[in-house]
């Protein structure tokens, strides 16, 4: 009976499953890294803001009409992207503008613009990191068990001095140690 | 061959498992008949009602600018925002409904004590124990659509 070749097998499937993961692995390793930095860079959006000041802010009074806040938005240039409002506080005016909104002193007459853009590639890996559906979650279930299986083909990949019985086993094991020594310290 | 064969089949299965499961996941969305109620009447109402059904109807007045996992709503009244929690079935929130008019249908839940500010936990005086110094709730989306833009 023919023995089964089984590291021939590993492989066949470490190769192939490298191929056909290697567009996940940096969808989620990108967006990993992008995500674990989110409060540092804001990988989903680009946001500009800038410092307004509005004349006779007197005018600006609770009930004011849409038609009035749109002449308001008139001054900073922003009439036509002028969406809605309200008053966060009885001193404070908030605008909703199409592509981001205006806070405004209504006694100062000083404001804040701020400017919301999707940023292209990040946005778009962070949302597929996120599970974005159910039917999502089957296919990051998918490379997840992929990633198991690449993990213990990869380690038969090599024989000899530098294969699982060599210096592969002193990786192997450094490698395990790294995330128990951080159980020990901050875990336990 | 027998590796192209391999693959083709990989790539059918996560096809038609996406294609299946969306379809699921529109369907759980529209099941089951929620409360309507406003979001002024939302915090006393969902004391007594978690894990219910609701459809609430606001303005937003804020997406989370990180990962759009929130937002908030309110309705006449700009003290009485409610929070929206993304789900399994609405993943994420875009900042471009902000001030747009949306009703949403959600299951209740409370937040979790954790996500409440210390500063606003340590503060103890009167003026401030209107809002976080009770147990506070919000919904978990299931689906949400603009009325108004």
């Amino acid at each position: 009976m023919m023995q089964f070749q089984w590291r021939k097998w590993f492989r066949v499937v470490h190769r192939d499953f490298g191929y056909l993961f290697f567009g996940l692995t940096l969808v989620y390793s990108i967006s990993g890294i992008a995500l674990n930095h989110i409060s540092e860079w804001n990988s989903n959006y680009i946001i500009v803001r800038k410092e307004i000041t509005l004349d006779n802010p007197s005018r600006i009074q609770k009930g004011i009409s849409k038609d009035e806040v749109r002449s308001l938005m008139d001054e900073i240039g922003e009439r036509r992207s002028y969406k809605n409002h309200y008053f966060p506080q009885s001193d404070q005016l908030k605008v909703f503008l199409k592509g981001g909104s205006v806070v405004i002193n209504t006694e100062t007459g000083n404001g804040l613009l701020e400017k919301v853009t999707r940023r292209p590639f990040f946005r778009e890996m962070n949302y597929l990191h996120y599970n974005p559906q159910e039917s999502w979650t089957w296919i990051s279930d998918v490379f997840a068990g992929a990633l198991i299986i690449l993990a213990i083909t990869g380690l038969f990949l090599v024989r000899g001095a530098k294969g699982i019985t060599g210096r592969g086993a002193w990786l192997t094991v450094l490698g395990i140690i790294i995330p128990i020594i951080f159980l020990i310290i901050y875990f336990y | 061959m027998k590796k192209f064969t391999f693959l083709a089949v990989l790539a059918v299965l996560f096809f038609t498992t996406d294609a299946i499961f969306a379809q699921d996941v529109k369907a759980k969305a529209d099941e089951g008949s929620a409360v309507v109620i406003t979001p002024e009447k939302f915090q006393d109402y969902a004391s007594e009602n978690i894990g219910g059904l609701v459809e609430i109807k606001g303005m937003v007045i804020h997406v989370c600018r990180h990962g759009g996992k929130k937002m908030f709503i309110i309705g006449e009244d700009p003290e009485m925002r409610v929070k929206i929690n993304a789900s399994d079935k609405v993943s994420v929130f875009e900042p471009e409904v902000e001030g747009s008019v949306v009703v949403v249908k959600g299951v209740i839940e409370p937040i979790e004590e954790e996500v409440v500010p210390d500063a606003e936990k340590a503060t103890e005086d009167t003026d401030h124990k209107n809002y976080y110094h009770k147990p506070q709730y919000a919904i978990s989306c299931n689906s949400f659509r603009i009325v108004e833009e």
